[in-house]
């Protein structure tokens, strides 16, 4: 039917490193000139590219062979689309690498290592390029090789897929965020100007004014006047004014590049909720016992005008061997120190 | 003269000093005493880099740690100058000491300037000549000739080896002109002569770009220490230096190259797996290891440096996915792909680089990380290939450039891509901009690293701009005014013709016959009384040619033509050329000549007018940026966001630095005169915005006239000009001599005596009055 484009050695079902054609349509030879809204498409089963016309003529009815003259391909008019790459070759690598990528889905946090994260890289990469490039050996080999993860590893894969789900949206979030406001700011500011251009008309409006009613003095000693009396009604009627809007900024303000913390609890929720996140309370400079002997405490213990209003000693030994370990541990000279450098920076 | 300055001594080669030399002189000193960055404003033609010279190398040798100083400039002129003047400044230092000093003075150019290899310096470009000169010099090629291949090798370069390496050239200055002697003489290449003696130097005179472009200054200037002196003079452009050394622009002939490009590297590659597979193998295992050593990474004879990796991250492995030489390729090439498809849109898209990479990674699976090593790995790939036509790779290396500096900033750059060229244009051209917006970037480094960095320049006005934009802090911020015992020059700002219409350049009546007619009228008069010389300067080319056109229909160029030559300045560097030379000869010959041209062109910025070539600048318009350009739009965007310049200020400052450009280019020295003319009525309210030197020469009464009167003006100053005048009359007052100076320092100190005095006195007097007090209030308490 028509010529064959040129595909590389690596077999009918290699990576076509053809490019999309741009005015001729391969199997039919329309030119784009006489039909400007042609459109090529392709299949992912073997990638030969046609026009849409082609595409609806032959396979509306049913499945039917791709039209190339060495291709014998059954396609699918479902399976037809556009071409994101116009290279078809990187458009199939593309679309191996996806398959891929959505199986071995682990990221560097998962590793040891850098190094052992560089290396699942490296052999992820080896069987991408098996599955591009090899022959129908290596790349069955390769397909199976990943078949095999897959079902192995299910659990695994869709978890990390979520994860990675909430990456993205939670980014897409702190983007749309941060545009927003810096629109708000932008705006904000605009209002700013437009209020000072009025402003300083109706200050202008107003020197005219007392001017033409005669007081005393010259034009800029009458506005200086003006200022100052405007100056002292605005600080006497809203000082919370300013300390509003710079609230307002601060609440917009969206912190980048803080790493995502690492919250065990959202996936394990069948352990109870621990309010102080896993923070522990008992002493661990000293040992509380149950019992101090100490002559003074006694009274304490047994005088029921004590016992019955609800002093307790224990809590009272408690909160002394508290207080004297208390601040143990904490060097004041490391912490100036780091108080320091940021300032010095 | 010799002299001290707070008891350092100081050899000023001239018998005599202008006051604002030795203030200048004065603040030089104490940024470096007090270790920090200063902005300094110095009027033009008032000698500053002989003053910056003379003190710095005072300094320098006064001092027991000999500071080195790296001095730079824009353009080869400047630099050769500055070398020239360096080498008097020494020479005068051995006379007055009577002895030679152990100095070394050099400059640094590109390779096209310095070359001797008899066929690589005949290339036209720059970019060649770097490249064959690579293939020649590249370290595996002295290897291959060592093994006793046949390969080509430049006899200029290799002889260096055998000289001591850190004695290449004896001490001394040298300029560009006495290193290529030398070099020709010993058989030595002067480019390398100089570069690899840059640590034995004192002095090194260079362009901007050795220090501001991160591809470039990794290589040439990453050896010198952190005590090193930086200036930047002319430096009333640096931040779109800045800017400039890290924007690239990708257009589909580019991407199409670079494929081509990929597609041979994937071809050395197969043939080196045949040939000498042991070779990737080792590179291989080195970046497994992490293992390379800065050194390599960042060899003089580097394909390219990496333009932004910091330290720390050139010390972690090169990611997994691209470790191997195929899987590399590989990845380049869909990098490559995918831009051209992103070309392919037909609308204006602007995104912020994280934006991108998410849609990259979408599309491409390429994730953050790889990406910003690309450029490096590129360079180790070539240098284990062997490769020596390096310049096949040049479009490669920028997209691999462009990978990681957009995988390396999330903030201060933007995407944008324009499918057309212009609004009307039907067949698409696209462009993709990727525009750094933050000129602090690129500096940051240099401000980081070395204690004192001095920017100065004539026109630098404002000075507060410039650290808020370069994002430092400045101990000392300077403007000087200029002494001047004739009012040598005549700045006014016309505001309306001798018909009391304004005159604008602004946007809504530009083009209106009257305010054309009135420009017209305005050079007409002024080419009528101005001598010799006279320099016109428009806002943009397009607004240049509608007005010459205009002024042909209403006759006003024929009426000039009687007084004047008209020549105009093009885009064409070519056509520029034959018309400034034609400009100065007939300024010679007495025919006289105004020049037409634009207030951003090249003639505004490097050309000067002294004495007859230039009596007067005329100023048509305020010389504003473009502010359609998305890019541009991006930058206020970001200047508004980040350093809290609002759009008008930074559009009003730029316009005003341009102004002052084209105004001191007619003044270059304290003998000369010229007028000044500011034709706009907007200009009345930027009069602050001028440099002090500027703003102070302009009285009241002349910022706001009309042309009638600015001629008169202009009558009365040629006339009192032509009285004759000798540097006698400067002497005292404009000029020192060492009497006057020391005359000068006695009053200062006797002044700064005064003061303390005063304030003890004062302290006293405050005192005293609470100590009554208190004495009082002990009385009242008995
Ligand atoms: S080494 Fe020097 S002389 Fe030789 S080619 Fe390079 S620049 Fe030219
Ligand atoms: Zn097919
Ligand atoms: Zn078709």
């Amino acid at each position: 039917m028509s010529r064959k484009p040129t595909t590389n050695s690596r077999g009918s079902n290699g990576a076509p490193s053809t490019a999309l054609p741009s005015d001729i349509c391969p199997v039919c030879k329309r030119v784009r000139y006489l039909n400007t809204d042609m459109r090529f498409l392709i299949n992912p089963e073997c990638y030969h590219p046609m026009c849409s016309n082609c595409v609806t003529n032959i396979f509306k009815t049913g499945p039917a062979q791709c039209p190339y003259a060495t291709c014998n391909q059954t396609l699918r008019f479902k399976g037809f689309r556009e071409s994101f790459f116009s290279d078809l070759g990187t458009e199939r690598e593309v679309d191996l690498r996806r398959r891929v990528e959505a199986v071995f889905n682990m990221t560097q946090d998962d590793f040891e290592t850098l190094r052992d994260w560089n290396n699942y890289l490296q052999d992820k990469e080896d069987l991408i390029f098996a599955l591009v490039y090899g022959d129908d050996d290596e790349r069955r080999k390769a397909d199976d090789e990943v078949l095999a993860y897959e079902l192995k590893n299910k659990a695994e894969i869709e978890k990390n897929r979520k994860k990675a789900g909430m990456r993205e949206s939670e980014r897409k979030k702190m983007e749309a965020d941060a545009r927003a406001a810096a629109e708000a700011r932008r705006l904000e500011e605009l209002r700013d100007e437009e209020r000072a251009k009025a402003e300083e008309a109706s200050l202008n409006q107003e020197v005219m004014e007392a001017l033409a009613r005669g007081e005393p003095g010259s034009a800029a000693e009458i506005q200086d006047r003006i200022l100052a009396a405007k100056k002292a009604k605005i600080a006497q009627l809203n000082p919370s004014m300013f300390a509003l809007t710079a609230s307002k900024q601060s609440s917009l303000l969206s912190i980048r590049g803080l790493k995502p913390k690492k919250n065990d609890q959202d996936e394990d929720e069948s352990k109870p909720y621990d309010p102080l996140m896993g923070l522990r309370m008992e002493p661990q400079r000293y040992v509380l016992h149950d019992r101090y002997e100490n002559s003074f405490l006694d009274l304490a213990r047994t005088r029921d005008d004590h016992r019955i209003p609800g002093y307790s000693v224990d809590e009272y030994v408690s909160r002394s061997m508290f207080e004297a370990f208390a601040g143990l541990g904490i060097v004041i000279e490391d912490d100036k120190d780091t108080r320091q450098k940021p300032a010095a920076a | 003269m010799k002299f001290f300055i707070d008891g350092l001594p100081v050899l000023f080669p001239y018998p005599r000093i202008y006051p604002e030399q030795y203030a200048y002189m004065c603040d030089l000193k104490k940024t470096l005493d007090a270790g920090g960055h200063c902005v300094l404003e110095m009027p033009s033609g008032t000698g500053k880099t002989v003053s910056l010279l003379s003190l710095i190398v005072a300094y320098q040798q006064h001092y027991p740690e000999h500071r080195k100083l790296i001095y730079c400039s824009r353009t080869m002129s400047e630099i050769e100058k500055a070398l020239a003047e360096l080498k008097a400044l020494m020479k005068f230092r051995a006379d007055e000491l009577g002895h030679v000093e152990d100095f070394r003075g050099l400059g640094l150019t590109s390779r096209k300037n310095l070359c001797l290899h008899p066929s690589v310096k005949r290339e036209k470009s720059g970019a060649i000549v770097d490249a064959r000169c690579r293939s020649l010099t590249a370290g595996f090629v002295k290897e291959k000739k060592e093994k006793g291949e046949n390969v080509d090798v430049c006899i200029y370069h290799d002889n260096l080896d055998l000289l001591e390496p850190h004695n290449l050239i004896p001490n001394g200055v040298w300029t560009l002109d006495d290193l290529l002697h030398y070099g020709e003489q010993h058989k030595q290449c002067p480019y390398f002569t100089a570069r690899r003696m840059m640590q034995y130097c004192n002095v090194i005179i260079y362009s901007y770009h050795y220090l501001l472009d991160p591809k470039i200054a990794e290589r040439v200037s990453r050896e010198f220490s952190k005590d090193c002196i930086v200036v930047f003079d002319e430096a009333h452009n640096i931040d779109n230096v800045c800017i400039e050394s890290l924007s690239t622009d990708i257009t589909d002939d580019s991407l199409r190259k670079a494929t081509r490009g990929a597609q041979n590297l994937e071809r050395k590659i197969t043939d080196m797996r045949e040939t000498d597979r042991e070779q990737l193998e080792n590179e291989y295992q080195k970046l497994v290891e992490g293992l390379r050593d800065h050194d390599e990474a960042r060899q003089e004879d580097a394909f390219m440096a990496n333009p932004t990796l910091p330290d720390d991250l050139l010390k972690e492995a090169v990611p997994g996915n691209i470790r191997r030489a195929e899987h590399f390729v590989a990845f380049l090439k869909r990098f490559i792909e995918y831009l051209k498809t992103r070309m392919k849109v037909r609308t204006v898209i602007s995104e912020t680089p994280p934006s991108f990479l998410a849609h990259l990674k979408e599309h491409t699976f390429i994730e953050k990380k790889p990406l910003r090593f690309c450029a490096e790995r590129l360079t180790s790939l070539v240098r284990t290939l062997e490769l020596t036509n390096i310049e096949d790779y040049q479009p490669l290396q920028e997209v691999a450039t462009f990978a990681t500096l957009v995988a390396t900033y999330e903030k201060g750059f933007l995407l944008i891509l324009e499918p057309f060229e212009s609004d009307t244009a039907e067949v698409p051209n696209p462009v993709l901009h990727f525009t750094c917006l933050d000129a602090a970037i690129a500096i940051k480094p240099v401000f980081d690293r070395f204690s004192s960095v001095i920017i100065t320049s004539g026109t630098i006005s404002p000075l507060e701009m410039y650290p808020k934009m370069l994002g430092f802090n400045a101990v000392v911020q300077e403007s000087y005014a200029m002494t001047l015992a004739r009012r040598s020059f005549l700045p006014m700002i016309v505001t309306r013709g001798s018909d009391q219409a304004p005159v604008s350049s602004s946007f809504q009546v530009r083009n209106e016959p009257s305010v054309v007619r009135n420009y017209g009228n305005l050079l007409t008069e002024f080419a009528k009384v101005t001598p010799d010389g006279m320099v016109v300067f428009f806002p943009s080319y397009l607004y240049m040619e509608s007005i010459i056109s205009m002024w042909q229909g209403m006759g006003i160029l024929d009426n000039v033509w009687k007084y004047k030559l008209i020549l105009v300045e093009t885009p064409d560097a070519q056509e520029t050329s034959l018309a400034l030379e034609t400009y100065r000869k007939a300024c010679c010959n007495g025919r006289g000549a105004v020049l037409l041209c634009v207030a951003r062109g090249k003639v505004s910025e490097g050309i000067d007018f002294d004495h007859h070539y230039g009596r007067t600048v005329l100023c048509i318009g305020v010389p504003y940026q473009y502010t359609e350009s998305r890019i541009l739009k991006a930058r206020l965007e970001f200047l508004r966001e980040t350093y809290r310049i609002r759009e008008n200020d930074f559009l009003s400052f730029d316009a005003m630095r341009h102004a002052a450009q084209c105004l001191g280019r007619v003044l270059r020295g304290k003998d000369d005169y010229g007028i000044m003319v500011l034709a706009d009525r907007r200009f009345q309210k930027k009069k602050t915005q001028l440099p002090k030197w500027i703003s102070q020469a302009m009285t009241e009464v002349d910022t706001n006239i009309s042309t009638d009167m600015a001629v008169v003006t202009a009558r009365r100053f040629l006339r009192e000009m032509a009285q004759p005048f000798r540097s006698k009359d400067q002497e005292g007052t404009s000029m020192w001599s060492l009497e006057d100076l020391q005359e000068h320092q006695k009053t200062m100190d006797e002044e700064r005596i005064l003061e303390m005095q005063n304030e003890a006195a004062k302290m006293e007097r405050m005192q005293r009055p609470q100590a009554e007090l208190a004495y009082q209030d002990d009385y009242a308490m008995n």
